[in-house]
């Protein structure tokens, strides 16, 4: 009886845990009802509940079958919409913990697929249906297609390609084809291949900034390495042997190295001035005079010239609208050239801007110059220099390159009180800003100097008989100096060799049998110096061998006049400017190498020319003041 | 002028000795210009652009400040030189072993 009882009082007991836990899980529900009825107003609703009814009974069922014991339920369960449905069937206390078991029991199983579908179908309401007979769907990105065109291509890392080039194709506008391996045809990789661009496209990418950035380095750099031959893969052992011509002139002392020669600037044209550039011993600029077949062209043109890469185009291009006579690189402004025009204009090429008309020019007035400048030269220092201009009418004009619109200075050139000096040459002493000669159209030389007591012309030199051409101070430095000696060139035949010191000269070099253009001394070799004459012959003259022959001679291929003739810095290779506007680059040999007793054979020489001239020619010689 | 003065230097690049062909690329992997046939021309550009791409994934990888401005792919037959900047690039090839 009393286990009856006992019996009794713990069913009771037990019903109303039941009842309160009846009690809390309604108000839950209830309020979840509210939020769910608020987001999902269907009328499924309903019906789906009635079937996730069932479906869970079914579940349950099962479960039961299998024999999991009911567990109180610990874990709020946010997810049933369904367990409010739930609880009005249950009807034993033993349902609800079921239910609230098998609720429990799915969260366990999370990671088997079947719990997941119990877990989806608890959760999300509405679209149970769907899910509940659906798999996990994978779902593959094709890679990006791509066209390969020929089977070359699909070597045995042809599979590796695809993937790489997915995302290196996006530069290219190509449709994605199905990769096909073996229909590669022109066909293909036309259709495939992106379209032709239509002129305007053309114009308007050539004329943008960058492709102009990219063409003007690209075609520099395309045209130094095309033009240079050499083989990298020589092989010394003679087994690809070629018929190779060899260094035939490797022992001759005047040989010719390359030219310069532009088909379309150089046509015609006279070269009137050369000049080796003091910072890059490879640049060499050439003035070139009108080209009388091509009036609508530029007069005046500049090229300048690498000797360092094969490439035969100029590094540099320059226009004027003068002829430009004369041209020099600004001694202490590596990138500027500096020209002197037929108009008697300076002008100022600057090789940093892009374009190739003159940055400066200084203006055509009476304070400059009004006839052709014949002899620019930068003197002085690099915090003091000057440009020195002289021009036909005798006028000499000193400027600074900062300021050209007018010179600093100017000076008539006149002898005696007399007319003007027609200047047609000029040259500076080694290491003299100060004086200077001057060679005329009379044939008669001057010294002249730029400040002091005696500014102006100072000395006549009278000897030549036709107008001089060249004129050259002695360059090269050593033990003894030789500043004092400047030579000559003349149209007169001769080359003449003076010294500052007597007003007639030292020596008559009479080898040649043309007008003598052009005559400069070598900056290495203390007895050494190079003329040109109107046969085309280079001559080399060194005067610790012979006085009346030149020692190297050479006549330049095609016979035309030669007009200028320059040394490089190094002593070692001569650029010599001809009248069809090819520049002839010529290297010198072991003539050209000074020894350390050529400059006291040279001493010896002077004194045997003033000796042997001493005999000769007494009338009218004077020692002038140094 | 400008028009005419790149396609001056073109040809003067083409008639070089040796020289087989020139491509020149725009950004977007068009060539704008080029002496070889059609065929040839978009076969090389395809290649070549991708070898660029490379190199320069490469070059970027290794120091990302640099990038590479010249290929010069030595082989057997030939010498091709491609030259690169701001996305464009030019392709020359030249026949080796065509000495003076």
């Amino acid at each position: 009886m009393a286990d009856r009882s006992d019996l009794k009082a713990e069913l009771e007991r037990k019903k109303q845990r039941l009842a309160q836990i009846r009690e809390e899980k309604k108000r839950r529900e209830e309020e979840r009802k509210k939020k769910e009825s608020e987001m999902l107003q269907r009328a499924e609703n309903v019906s789906e509940d009635s079937d996730l009814d069932r479906r869970r009974r079914e579940t349950e069922a099962l479960l039961q079958s299998i024999g999991i014991s009911p567990e109180p339920p610990l874990v709020p369960t946010p997810m049933s919409p369904s367990s409010q449905s739930v609880s009005p069937p249950s009807e034993t206390g033993s349902q609800e913990s079921i239910d609230g078991g098998t609720v429990g029991r799915t969260l366990q199983w999370d990671t088997d697929p079947s719990a997941l579908q119990l877990l989806a179908d608890s959760v999300h309401g509405c679209r149970m249906q769907k899910l509940g007979a659906s798999k996990i769907v994978q779902i593959d990105f094709m890679p990006k297609e791509l066209v390969t065109y020929s089977k070359e291509t699909q070597t045995p890392v042809a599979s590796h390609q695809p993937e790489e080039e997915d995302e290196e194709l996006s530069v290219t506008k190509s449709e994605p084809v199905p990769l096909q391996l073996e229909e590669e045809n022109s066909q293909e990789a036309e259709e495939v291949h992106p379209r032709e661009l239509t002129n305007e496209e053309k114009e308007q990418t050539t004329h943008s900034e960058d492709f102009l950035f990219f063409f003007d380095r690209s075609i520099r750099v395309m045209e130094r390495v095309l033009a240079e031959d050499t083989d990298i893969f020589f092989d010394y052992s003679g087994r690809d042997m070629e018929d190779k011509e060899g260094d035939m002139q490797a022992g001759s002392n005047l040989s010719f190295n390359r030219h310069f020669y532009d088909e379309h600037w150089s046509k015609h044209r006279v070269v009137t001035s050369l000049d080796w550039s003091p910072q890059y011993p490879e640049l060499l600029v050439a003035s070139y005079n009108t080209n009388e077949d091509a009036p609508h062209e530029p007069d005046g043109v500049l090229m300048v010239w690498n000797m360092k890469f094969k490439k035969m185009t100029p590094e540099y291009i320059f226009h004027c609208q003068s002829s430009v006579m004369s041209v020099g690189f600004a001694q202490f402004h590596p990138n500027l050239v500096i020209g002197g025009t037929y108009s008697g204009q300076i002008a100022l090429w600057d090789n940093r801007s892009h374009r190739r008309t003159p940055v400066q020019r200084t203006p055509l007035s009476a304070t400059a110059h009004t006839h052709p400048v014949y002899c620019v030269n930068v003197v002085g220092t690099q915090n003091a220099n000057n440009l020195i201009t002289v021009s036909t009418d005798g006028k000499m004009c000193s400027w600074s390159l900062d300021m050209l619109s007018q010179p600093q200075e100017s000076m008539e050139l006149i002898y005696n009180k007399s007319k003007p000096v027609a200047v047609t040459c000029m040259a500076f002493p080694a290491s003299d800003v100060n004086n200077y000669v001057v060679g005329s159209e009379e044939g008669t030389v001057y010294t002249a100097s730029r400040h002091g007591s005696k500014a102006g012309i100072g000395e006549m030199f009278d000897g030549h008989q036709g107008p001089v051409t060249g004129i050259s101070c002695h360059n090269a430095v050593g033990p003894v100096d030789f500043s004092h000696l400047f030579t000559t060139s003349s149209f007169d035949w001769t080359v003449k060799l003076w010294s500052t010191k007597h007003n007639k000269p030292l020596y008559s070099f009479e080898d040649n049998a043309d007008y003598v253009y052009d005559v400069m001394w070598s900056p290495a070799h203390p007895a050494l110096f190079a003329t040109v004459d109107g046969n085309g012959r280079l001559d080399l003259w060194n005067l610790n061998n012979y006085t009346e022959v030149p020692s190297a001679s050479v006549t330049v291929e095609g016979g035309c006049a030669l007009n200028r003739v320059r040394w490089a810095s190094g002593g070692r290779e001569v650029a010599v400017g001809d009248s069809e506007g090819c520049v002839w680059i010529y290297d010198v040999g072991e003539l050209a190498v000074p020894h350390t007793d050529d400059w006291s054979k040279f001493a010896r020489t002077l004194m045997e020319i003033r000796a042997n001239r001493g005999d000769g020619e007494e009338e009218g010689a004077l020692e002038l003041p140094a | 002028m400008l028009q005419n003065e790149a396609e001056k230097a073109i040809k003067r690049i083409q008639a070089q000795k040796g020289v087989e062909g020139v491509i020149v690329v725009n950004a977007e992997g068009i060539p704008i210009e080029s002496n070889l046939d059609h065929q040839r021309t978009l076969h090389y550009t395809y290649n070549f652009q991708q070898l660029l791409t490379r190199t320069q994934r490469v070059m970027k990888d290794l120091d990302p400040q640099n990038e590479a401005t010249l290929l010069d792919v030595q082989t057997e037959k030939n010498n091709i030189l491609i030259s690169t900047a701001k996305d464009y690039f030019m392709i020359a090839i030249k026949n080796s072993r065509e000495g003076p």
